[in-house]
């Protein structure tokens, strides 16, 4: 069933299952001081948020640069960035997988744990950005002595909902995903640390035909109950802002606009992170040009979709007539905040053309910095979107201008840094790239080299 | 109201009191801490914990005399109102009146008589000393002066009545010169009319009764004798059928001026010309035979060289507004012609005046929009300080007392009042607060201020305000009265033939002689009482029947000059002030080096900081100037093509200075603002009064102002008045940038049909008709998707009459008060964060219906005002996104807050179309004392909350409560929100929308109703706003 | 499926949320040595006053009559309120501070039968019930002074009265003390609202509440206690069941 898979490698000698298991391995021997390095400056980022969010709560949340009229700013932001780079974790582990697509499989072990640590990090804004953190709890519909329920009309609420049941299910999909290569860690295992750390992980695998029995199905169930949370979560996300009257916010197209740009944002990441990777832990042969060419493809297409939604509004502001609408989105490009506004329109809309030229979208270093840009443009489409619409809308008496605080900037590098440090750990300890699955593709081991020459 | 005034309370037992309100008004954690119930150590029948009881009283921030009811708590006043019963204010009250408060709790307020241990000159430096040791010190002072030989001086600010009347009584039998100032007065208007009817004071102006008012840059809805009362006028006149036309002619855009229907923008100190053309055109109609022929002659003489033309020149208006306003004057039946404010402030200002009075008698509103019978009479004299002052520098006065003036901070710098200070041995001030002039004492008695003292004012014959305490002393304080009565006493120069133990007692006195005056008879504990509730006593409230005083023209009047002001040159020399080099540290030599262009100092009082005695009230430091929209600052407005000449831009600091001073202001370019000068708000830049004052270190520009001789035969040998507008100065970019806080974002409604206007015109019949927005296109009659609300009982509305609001914010002011709403500052404000639950918006429109996105040139200007607070929209977008119920509406239509549930998401702030909600960004202080205002009715707000207009939910409550006790519903007028009670002109009504007889409904029974964006969004707000009225330019 | 029990953790979760069921009754019960009637004399000195409940109180306990127990709702374990485990102590129940006079509502009001409204004479006019003013507690109290207490005191034949009337001279001479200096009693508050609380005393009176549904059978007590934390459910509670209104704004202004 591997055959078709190994065409790519026509000039060289296929992967062997060997191989595999070495590179793999080879990831996670003992860190390096460079790894060390890496860790201890994520865990300083996180150290700066960490000092940015106790101040506020001591000193105040005025410390962050919201005021009035912006009331939601850099917070909220970060928060829809990063459920937005979750998606394309399970778009890729879950949907692809529903296709059986194949070249999905030596990416997908990163894009999920991307996907669980980028949740991770979102679900710690709504806390950081409450007036009131202590009491989060409110939100929570519990039995209380108050005989008070939260407001289930709220799309804050809907949040809530939304976001933990995506980290429960993406994190049970990627756990239940690491358990067979987790064994092979376990049978490899050296320290007694990792020993344990694996044992307990693989929950008892034996690679018996039961248990693959067993897990298959299980896996195909997670991926069939992950699929649908790649639109829906966004969409809650991005009812947020479509359910509110505020100009430039209520808009119906936000859904399916939103969710592209999280799987636009979310492949660019993935990007991010696999090329330092690839490079370092030489998994070329794994993690082949084959998979960014189809990558790209996906930025291509998403990209459109992206440009295609941001046309739309500008049509919809001036087709409706409607005098805050048009102001709004006059505002965006021309007013205080233009060059936001244009970082966004070049990262995600001109500068992913330049991938139509094909070798481009094998060009490894160009593909680094085009991610790159991509993560910073798609950061910048959610800021125009809160910021730009809060600080110009009905009463021109009120209108304002959003000052970026020091807090606001030392959480953002603490989320940045919390996210790192997560897959710092995680390329350490566990298998970044998912051996069985791999294997999967290739061509079983046979006494008899040739009887698989072409 | 209170029977019996609150004497029984002893400084001991209030404070008793207090421990029942701090568990209320203690911050949120406190409930955490134990806390302690102390009860009255003897019963006060008044005194029911937690029930406001409330004092009638008259205010003393100004002259005008509005009655006051103060409400206390627990032995504290908490709040300040308008007296509905008052026939000056009529419920009204204007934000400085509603700030009194802040001077009552000042922190900076001085708690204990003071001693001076510094040396003259040194900074000064006091020590606290006991009641009796200063007052033994005083006496023994007066005694010694006595004995020399050597005089005393009394220097107060305006002071009628008894207290007006104890002094000079005091300063006869001990020999003192009793000289008042007060740099507001209008005297000069006072001298014109001595001049023309041959009456010293200031007539009572009707402006309900014109049809057709000129004025000379008078601010009568800000400062200018009776604001209050005068916007009342105005208001109702502007609510009726034939809506009273104002021209307003001034060089700097005034709150005044804003509210005129034909706002002219001349060059300062040509308005005497203007008016002169006037009367010309005028005399040719063949009017003024009512005037005794000669004068007529020779008025016909005076106003030969003028033409409208050249007057129309000189003052660079058009020619045709000339003709227009003398055509309107004639075909009026009854006009009125006034001049005022800082614009008419100048050396000529009598000139003026008398002008404007000749166009008065000759158009025949004497008696009918002047009345000549309710006089004002100013006790304000320049002749005496003059004299005084000079006497203190020749060293012959001993004992110099000063009380309820700070002339060193008022008085033009040349009068050298400072230095003439340091020349007396012995300055007492009685000032509370350790202002500029205070500095200079060397003994500071601290007085009461008015809410917690004895006393009346004296409006005019027929109308007496009392003034009576409303709480014992905050601090250690004595009144002026009762302190000169214990030196005559302790002098044994009795200072009345009823000898007076204390000053409520020489004030009784006095009534019982107003009483045998008007002819009340019976028992006089009994008039008393009643004038203690009533708050005064007004025999005459109503308008007399104006006999027709017969013009007493003094002939030397044609003698004045008519010509355009000069002003003092910045480099004038020879100035009397350069004879005593004291009274200016840096001395004149400095100034001739100075780079820079000449331009026209030009201050201005405003609602915001009066003369500067208001400057310590967070309150109005945190009110956005109305027209600036500027907080917590002063500033210089200039003109753009003034501000290119300079080279300055918005935000530079501009120095201006000249022989007298020096001050450095932050550049505000406005096209509003007549070129070549540079307009600066009176009462900022304190050296010293207190934090809030000070904080505002730009220096006072009344250092800059000149003290003007005009030798002339007719008028007094000394100009009756201090000229504001006088002197030039040099004015050149300042290095640095100054951080201007301005609260509104855009000054134009980009055409969002926010602040409607409605031009009225008169239709070919000559009826009036008006043209408002096109009804069909504004008519909303949407098909609703959602079941409407249900009110069982009540849904309260508000009516905001837009044709009737001044912008004067006092409302604003009135809901800082009522609801504990903190002041934030100027750094806070400047980064988006006041917390003020209602706002007067400002718009600059020409007043068509094609606003422009820029603003417009001065000749369309036409400038809206909107107070917008919550509107309680009945679709209110805040309410669904709140993920915990803090705030949802309730069954009498209000969109109810609850602080305490508030987890701070700020989603509905992101989603009210109005932006009216405040969120606290920060827990913010109430500095002790002024933590004692705070109502106990209102739970005081912490970190991370979101707060907003309740329509004061609070009074709601209460008046359910009573009604409930009676069974009952509440009455319509029963419930009035801080913001509608305080409203001088009555713009805002307030009540049940349920109730189709509620006057908030009948307000909004006219085709002028509408209401904010509801067209577009359909929010369906609870508040109505009427559509602004303003005459189509002609 | 087959074996829920197989798993340990199972069978703890089990376990711990029977156990928790089970505390709920135990909610309202004195059962957990709440400082209720059963504690009013155990603390220390109070013994000499040797108070026995006398008249119509003898079989009540102090928080007899109270609202629902003074629970807010079935989950506001007293146990949680008596051990402190949240919230300020001061709002628990069972807080019962010690005063600056060991004032005895059992003497006041069972033995000499006053009214309640006698002293808090405002709480049918106004929001707050009065704390007496010292004149009213020395109106009775220049006949009833220290000196004539201590002298009765020293004639009682009973060893209990005796000592109690010794003590109430003791308490009686503060008072007279207080009253000398003008000064007033620095009471300590027992039922604190947070501060967004508006309550309203003349409204529950005139709607027919009375006194102990929320403050318990304060003439049965020495030492007056919280007898409910009063938390909002439990306002609310009573609010539905009587019909009165519930809308937020109607205490939190």
């Amino acid at each position: 069933m591997g055959h078709h898979g190994t065409q790519e490698h026509k000039e060289e000698a296929p992967v062997t299952y060997a191989e595999v298991d070495s590179t793999v391995a080879k990831m996670m021997e003992p860190p390096t001081l460079g790894w060390y390095i890496l860790l201890a400056t994520c865990l300083l980022c996180v150290g700066v948020g960490a000092a940015s969010w106790t101040r506020q709560i001591l000193v105040g949340i005025g410390e962050s640069g919201k005021s009035h009229p912006i009331s939601w700013g850099a917070y909220i932001t970060n928060f829809v960035f990063w459920v937005g780079i979750a998606h394309s974790g399970t778009l890729i582990s879950a949907v692809l997988y529903l296709f059986r697509a194949k070249f999905r499989n030596s990416i997908y072990r990163l894009a999920e744990a991307m996907t669980v640590f980028a949740v991770l990090t979102a679900g710690l804004f709504p806390l950081i950005h409450l007036g009131r953190p202590w009491f989060f709890y409110w939100l929570m519909p519990y039995p209380n002595q108050m005989a008070l329920w939260p407001n289930f009309r709220s799309p804050l609420l809907w949040d809530v909902f939304a976001v933990s049941t995506y980290l429960t299910v993406s994190a049970t999909f990627f756990i239940v995903g690491l358990i067979p290569d987790v064994a092979i860690m376990r049978d490899r295992a050296k320290t007694t640390f990792r020993k344990v750390l694996y044992t307990v992980t693989a929950l008892g695998w034996s690679g018996s035909h039961t248990q693959w029995k067993h897990y298959t199905s299980a896996y195909l169930l997670f991926a069939a109950f992950a699929t649908p949370l790649v639109v829906s979560v966004h969409s809650v996300v991005s009812w947020d802002f479509a359910v509110s009257i505020v100009p430039g916010w209520h808009a119906t197209i936000f859904p399916p606009y939103f969710v592209a740009g999280a799987i636009f944002s979310g492949v660019a990441m993935v990007m991010t992170l696999a090329i330092p990777i690839r490079a370092v832990y030489k998994l070329e042969r794994l993690i082949t040009l084959q998979h960014f060419d189809a990558m790209s493809k996906l930025i291509m297409l998403t990209s459109g979709v992206v440009s295609y939604a941001y046309i739309t509004e500008f049509y919809t502001a001036w087709y409706s007539n409607n005098p805050f609408e048009r102001a709004q989105f006059w505002f965006r490009p021309f007013g205080d905040y233009w060059i936001a506004f244009w970082i966004m329109a070049f990262c995600n809309c001109m500068a992913p053309l330049a991938l139509w030229y094909k070798p481009l979208r094998t060009n490894i270093a160009f593909l680094f910095v085009l991610s790159i840009f991509i993560n910073i443009g798609m950061w910048f489409e959610r800021f125009n979107i809160i910021v730009q619409s809060l600080s110009h809308d009905f009463i021109p008496a009120v209108w304002g201008y959003y000052n970026f605080s020091w807090v606001d900037v030392g959480i953002t590098i603490g989320a940045f840094g919390w996210f790192g440090m997560w897959m710092t750990l995680f390329i350490k300890f566990f298998p970044a790239v998912a051996i069985m699955e791999i294997k999967e593709i290739l061509p079983p081991p046979m006494r008899n080299e040739h009887a698989h020459g072409h | 109201m209170s029977q019996e005034p609150l004497v029984s309370i002893n400084r001991r037992s209030f404070l008793k009191g207090l421990g029942l309100t701090s568990a209320v008004t203690a911050a949120s954690c406190a409930s955490d801490k134990t806390q302690n119930i102390y009860s009255y150590v003897r019963g006060e029948p008044e005194q029911i914990p937690g029930v406001a009881t409330w004092y009638a009283s008259t205010c003393t921030e100004c002259t005008a005399g509005c009655g006051i009811q103060v409400r206390t708590r627990d032995g504290r006043a908490v709040k300040v109102e308008g007296d509905p019963r008052n026939p000056i204010n009529r419920g009204g009250l204007c934000a400085l009146g509603q700030a009194s408060l802040q001077s009552l709790y000042d922190p900076d307020r001085i708690r204990e008589p003071l001693k001076r241990v510094s040396g003259v000159g040194e900074t000064a430096r006091f020590e606290p000393i006991s009641w009796d040791e200063a007052l033994a010190q005083v006496s023994e002072a007066l005694k010694e002066s006595l004995a020399e030989g050597k005089t005393r001086a009394v220097v107060t600010g305006e002071m009628s009545g008894a207290l007006g009347d104890l002094v000079s009584q005091w300063s006869k039998s001990f020999g003192a010169s009793h000289s008042m100032y007060d740099v507001l007065q209008p005297t000069a208007l006072a001298k014109a009319s001595e001049l023309v009817f041959g009456v010293y004071g200031i007539p009572e102006y009707s402006f309900d009764r014109a049809e057709v008012v000129v004025n000379f840059g008078a601010d009568f809805l800000e400062t200018w004798i009776s604001p209050v009362q005068f916007a009342r006028q105005w208001a109702d006149s502007r609510r009726s059928a034939k809506p009273v036309r104002v021209f307003h002619i001034e060089p700097r855009l005034s709150l005044t001026g804003a509210s005129a229907d034909h706002w002219l923008m001349n060059k300062p100190g040509t308005e005497v010309r203007v008016a002169l053309a006037l009367l010309k055109l005028v005399l040719a109609s063949g009017r003024g035979n009512n005037l005794a022929s000669d004068v007529r002659q020779s008025l016909v003489g005076m106003t030969e060289k003028v033409t409208p033309g050249s007057a129309a020149a000189e003052a660079g208006i058009s020619e045709e507004k000339i003709l227009s306003m003398a055509q309107y004057l004639l075909s009026a039946k009854r006009s009125l012609v006034i001049a005022g404010g800082a614009a008419a402030s100048t050396a000529d200002a009598v000139s003026l005046h008398v002008v404007c009075h000749f166009l008065n008698s000759v158009l025949e509103n004497v008696g009918t929009t002047v009345n000549l019978n309710r006089m004002r009479i100013p006790g304000t004299s320049m002749e005496s300080m003059e004299s005084t002052i000079s006497a203190m520098k020749d060293g012959s006065v001993a004992v110099a007392f000063v009380h309820g003036a700070n002339p060193v901070f008022t008085l033009p710098s040349d009068y050298g009042f400072e230095y003439a200070l340091r020349n007396v041995p012995l300055v007492v001030s009685f000032s509370s607060h350790l202002d500029e002039t205070t500095q200079n004492a060397n003994l500071v008695l601290p007085t009461h201020t008015g809410l917690e003292s004895w006393g009346d004012v004296r409006m005019y014959e027929g109308a007496y305000g009392l003034t009576q305490p409303s709480m014992s002393p905050v601090f250690n304080t004595r009144g002026l009265g009762d302190v000169l009565i214990s030196l005559a006493a302790s002098a044994g120069k009795p200072v009345s033939d009823a000898p007076a133990q204390n000053f409520k007692e020489f004030l009784q006195e006095s009534w019982k002689a107003i009483a045998r005056k008007h002819g009340v008879a019976g028992d006089f504990t009994k008039f008393w009482n009643e004038s203690v509730e009533r708050g005064g006593f007004f025999p005459q409230a109503e308008v007399a029947p104006a006999d027709r005083v017969r013009v007493q023209v003094n002939r030397s009047v044609f003698s004045l000059p008519f010509a355009s002001v000069a002003f003092v040159a910045a480099d004038a020399t020879g100035h009397e002030a350069k004879k005593d080099e004291h009274y200016d540290d840096k001395g004149p030599a400095a100034h001739d080096a100075v780079p820079g262009k000449e331009v026209l100092v030009f201050p201005y009082p405003s609602v915001k900081s009066f003369d500067g005695r208001a400057a310590n009230r967070p309150w109005l430091q945190e009110l956005p100037d109305p027209i600036t929209q500027i907080v917590w600052d002063s500033w210089g407005e200039l003109h753009p093509s003034t501000a290119k000449e300079l080279g300055v831009a918005q935000g530079d600091v501009l120095t201006v200075r000249n022989h007298f001073g020096e001050v450095n202001v932050p550049v505000l370019v406005s096209p509003y603002v007549s070129e070549g000068m540079v307009a600066i708000p009176i009462g900022q830049g304190h050296g010293s009064y207190g934090r809030f004052a000070q904080s505002v270190n730009t220096g006072n520009v009344l250092t800059l102002i000149a003290k003007t001789a005009v030798k002339d035969a007719a008028a007094a040998s000394v100009a009756p008045s201090v000229a504001l507008v006088s002197a030039r100065a040099k004015a050149f970019k300042a290095p640095g940038r100054a951080k201007l806080v301005k609260t509104q974002g855009s000054d134009s409604q980009h055409d969002r049909d926010l602040a409607r206007t409605r031009l009225i015109s008169e239709g070919t019949d000559g009826a009036l008709v008006t043209k408002g927005h096109n009804a069909a296109e504004h008519s909303h009659d949407v098909k609703q998707m959602y079941q409407q609300r249900e009110h069982p009982l009540y849904e309260w509305g508000m009516t905001i009459d837009l044709a009737a609001c001044t912008g004067c914010s006092a409302c604003v002011v009135a809901c800082y008060a009522e609801n504990n709403i903190p002041v934030v500052g100027k750094q806070r404000c400047y980064e988006g964060r006041e917390m003020s639950w209602l706002r007067i918006e400002r718009y600059y429109d020409n007043g068509t219906f094609t606003n422009k996105e820029d603003i417009p040139p001065p000749e369309e200007l036409s400038v809206s005002f909107v107070p917008m607070m919550c509107q309680h929209c009945h679709n209110a977008p805040c309410e669904p996104v709140c993920p915990v119920y803090a705030t949802y509406h309730n069954e009498e239509g209000l969109n109810a807050m609850v602080y305490n549930r508030c987890v701070g998401t700020r989603y509905c702030s992101n989603n009210c179309t109005y932006k009216v909600r405040r969120y606290n960004w920060y827990d913010y202080e109430f500095p002790d004392t002024l933590n004692w205002q705070l109502n106990p009715d209102v739970t005081k707000r912490t970190v991370g909350i979101m707060e907003k207009c309740t329509f004061c939910v609070q009074r709601i409550s209460e008046a359910r409560d009573s009604a409930k006790d009676e069974g009952r519903t509440v009455r319509d007028g029963e419930v009035q929100p801080a913001c509608v009670q305080s409203c001088p002109t009555q713009a805002l009504t307030f009540g049940n929308l349920k109730d189709p007889h509620s006057a908030v409904n009948k307000a909004r029974d006219t085709d002028r109703a509408y209401k904010v964006l509801d067209y577009y969004i359909n929010t369906q707000p609870a508040v109505g706003y009427l559509e602004r009225l303003r005459y189509a330019k002609s | 499926m087959a074996r829920p029990f197989k798993s340990p953790i199972t069978l703890i979760l089990i376990i711990l949320t029977i156990s928790l069921v089970a505390l709920f009754p135990f909610g309202s019960t004195e059962w957990w040595g709440s400082p209720g009637s059963s504690a009013v004399m155990a603390q220390s000195g109070e013994e000499a006053y040797g108070a026995s409940p006398m008249g119509t109180y003898k079989n009540l306990g102090i928080r007899d009559g109270v609202h629902n127990n003074g629970q807010a709702a079935l989950w506001d374990l007293h146990i949680i309120d008596y051990y402190r485990i949240f919230g300020p102590p001061q709002r628990a129940r069972g807080h019962r501070p010690e005063q600056p006079i060991r004032f005895s509502h059992i003497t006041h009001v069972q033995q000499n039968k006053m009214d309640c409204q006698y002293c808090h004479h405002s709480v049918a006019k106004a929001a707050f019930a009065a704390i007496p003013e010292l004149e009213t507690c020395m109106g009775c109290h220049k006949a009833v002074t220290s000196g004539s207490l201590q002298s009765r005191g020293e004639q009682a034949t009973d060893a209990t009265e005796k000592s109690r009337l010794l003590q109430g001279a003791a308490e009686v001479k503060k008072l007279e003390g207080y009253w000398e200096r003008k000064e007033p009693v620095p009471w300590v508050k027992v039922h604190v609202q947070p501060d967004y609380v508006h309550f309203n005393h003349k409204r529950h009176v005139k709607a027919g509440v009375t006194c102990q549904e929320c403050h318990g059978q304060v003439p049965n007590m020495e030492v007056v206690e919280r007898v409910s934390s009063m938390k909002m459910g439990w306002c609310l509670d009573c609010h539905r069941m009587k019909g009165a209104s519930i809308d937020c704004s109607t205490c939190h202004l």
